[in-house]
């Protein structure tokens, strides 16, 4: 078969969950019409990052804090891998 | 002395210019750039982006220099130069978190990208490398990132509408120079991503911001935006374009090689062919042109042959890109070109981003499975195919089709045949006015023949 499982997978469509978007449709409601006065986008994309930065920068945080530890995990285990790895190695030598 | 050429594709920015002597690029530093660039070296923010392949390597040229000139340096000469609008879309996809992933380490050395432009990225074989030396300023505390409008634009705005609408939206990209407005984008996409917390703010809340606060100064909020938080963008950024997959959509030509009227062994021996001539011509560049997915394309870039695989089917380069990434082929690059309309020259004066045929010399060009297609589904003349591989290409390997072949037979089922000169005999005369024919090779269990060309 041309397509491998891996690329099907890939080609599956972004999935919807209605859940993950609530918090969004607010502001987006609130947000006056287009207008077509395209004169600065500049200032437009200062102020939306701002804004963005403020309301990300607490699940920022904690994605951050909560991947200290993952990555430490993930560092133990490989060390750990590799020292069982090595041993084998001695064993196989021996 | 030998004549220097600026290349009009870096006019716009102060801090210098590309230029080209004696078929060898070169960049320009001006003393305006000279607090910056230094910084980026002692920083070491140009070592560890070289060391992890994101930033091309540059050697500085000495000698003497016109006042205004701080250095010349030599980048790394890529074999190819191609088009953010002619990748495909897992092309831009690691265009652009190679772009964020710059854009957070710029941050780390105090310094940040003043813009994120999808030109400045190359692909070196499957992998992309960013080429602007001069696009890095020293980051003063709290300022956002001025580039920010031009990532959602030159990156996120045409992935989102690849993966979310269709792939030929990457075309896009062709018409809006500096990426597609977001006011468009954010029309053109589902409602869906409008409550998307990975889309809606950069998209269709930007493009709501850009509209109501157009020709506003920015006052107090100039630099009022903390590192952390910056950061906190560019992880939401790149959560964004990690998030996007390829749309499920199905093409002509993405399964052609489980589809061809070849036997096992008919294949087998047009690769032999076309490895032996390869061998024999020794060609230091090649364009397969209707590449597909790249299998014979491989035949050049296993060899270690710089190869341009083009196609106009997306995702047939992009089953060849990922290809070619599983194996990390520094040699091959897959592109969309539609053969019938190559990339124009776009930009100020239609000079600022070549058409893809000046920019394309090779020294062999194969086209295997291909006139068919151009001469009878395209009504093209043999004598215009001739003319136009003949501007390109030292040599030449081609294969011709005759009307008694079942996929020839297919392009004319449900048309009247107008072709009365398509045969072995007109290909051969129209082709010698351009080329010698050097060897000719049957296939075997096929009607078709292998051509082997030189340009007279």
């Amino acid at each position: 078969m041309y397509i491998s499982t891996e690329k099907e997978k890939r080609l599956q469509p972004n999935k919807f969950k209605l859940g993950n978007y609530l918090w969004i449709l607010i502001p987006l409601c609130l947000a006056p019409a287009l207008s077509y006065a395209y004169l600065d986008p500049g200032t437009g994309s200062y102020l939306i990052q701002v804004l963005i930065g403020v309301l990300l920068a607490g699940p920022f945080a904690i994605k951050k804090f909560f991947g200290q530890f993952t990555q430490r995990g993930k560092a133990k285990k490989e060390a750990m891998e590799m020292k069982k790895g090595k041993a084998s190695e001695q064993t196989n030598t021996d | 002395m030998s004549k220097q050429t600026q290349i009009k594709a870096s006019f716009r920015d102060p801090s210098g210019f590309i230029f080209k002597k004696e078929n060898i690029f070169y960049r320009q530093i001006n003393k305006s750039y000279k607090k910056e660039y230094d910084f980026l070296i002692t920083s070491g923010l140009y070592a560890e982006l070289t060391k992890k392949k994101l930033l091309i390597k540059h050697n500085e040229i000495s000698g003497k220099r016109e006042p205004g000139i701080y250095k010349i340096i030599k980048p790394e000469q890529l074999s190819v130069i191609t088009y953010p609008y002619e990748w495909c879309f897992s092309q831009l996809k690691d265009a652009a978190l190679a772009t964020l992933e710059i854009q957070v380490i710029a941050l780390e050395h105090s310094m940040s990208l003043k813009d994120a432009s999808a030109y400045n990225i190359q692909f070196a074989g499957s992998r992309p490398i960013f080429i602007d030396t001069l696009s890095f300023e020293t980051y003063e505390d709290g300022q956002p990132w001025v580039a920010y409008r031009q990532f959602c634009q030159h990156f996120l705005a045409p992935l989102a509408l690849m993966a979310y609408e269709d792939l030929r939206c990457g075309l896009l990209s062709q018409i809006h120079l500096d990426g597609i407005p977001l006011d468009l984008a954010a029309k053109l996409l589902p409602i869906k991503t409008k409550i998307s917390p990975k889309f809606g703010p950069h998209i269709h809340l930007h493009a709501r911001s850009q509209s109501k606060n157009a020709g506003k100064g920015l006052g107090k909020v100039k630099n009022n935006l903390s590192l952390n938080h910056q950061m906190a963008i560019l992880d939401s950024l790149k959560n964004a374009v990690q998030s996007l997959n390829l749309p499920k959509q199905k093409t002509v030509w993405h399964d052609y090689y489980n589809n061809t009227n070849y036997t096992p062994k008919a294949t087998a021996q047009k690769e032999k062919i076309i490895a032996d001539w390869i061998e024999q011509v020794k060609p230091e560049t090649v364009w397969d042109t209707g590449a597909n997915d790249s299998t014979f394309s491989q035949l050049a870039s296993s060899r270690k042959i710089p190869t341009v695989a083009s196609d106009f089917d997306y995702l047939a380069v992009e089953y060849a890109y990922l290809k070619a990434k599983e194996r990390d082929d520094k040699f091959i690059m897959p592109i969309i070109i539609d053969m019938t309309n190559p990339s124009p020259a776009i930009g100020w004066g239609n000079k600022e981003r070549d058409s893809f045929l000046s920019r394309s010399s090779f020294d062999l060009t194969m086209s295997l499975a291909l006139v068919h297609h151009l001469a009878i589904a395209n009504n093209l003349p043999f004598s215009q195919i001739a003319e136009l591989f003949a501007g390109h290409t030292k040599k030449l390997i081609i294969e011709f089709v005759p009307k008694e072949d079942s996929n020839t037979k297919r392009l004319l089922a449900n048309r009247e045949d107008i072709f009365p000169d398509y045969n072995e005999k007109s290909f051969e005369e129209d082709f010698s006015q351009y080329f010698k024919i050097v060897e000719k090779k049957k296939i075997m269990q096929s009607y078709r023949t292998l051509y082997l060309m030189e340009r007279k």
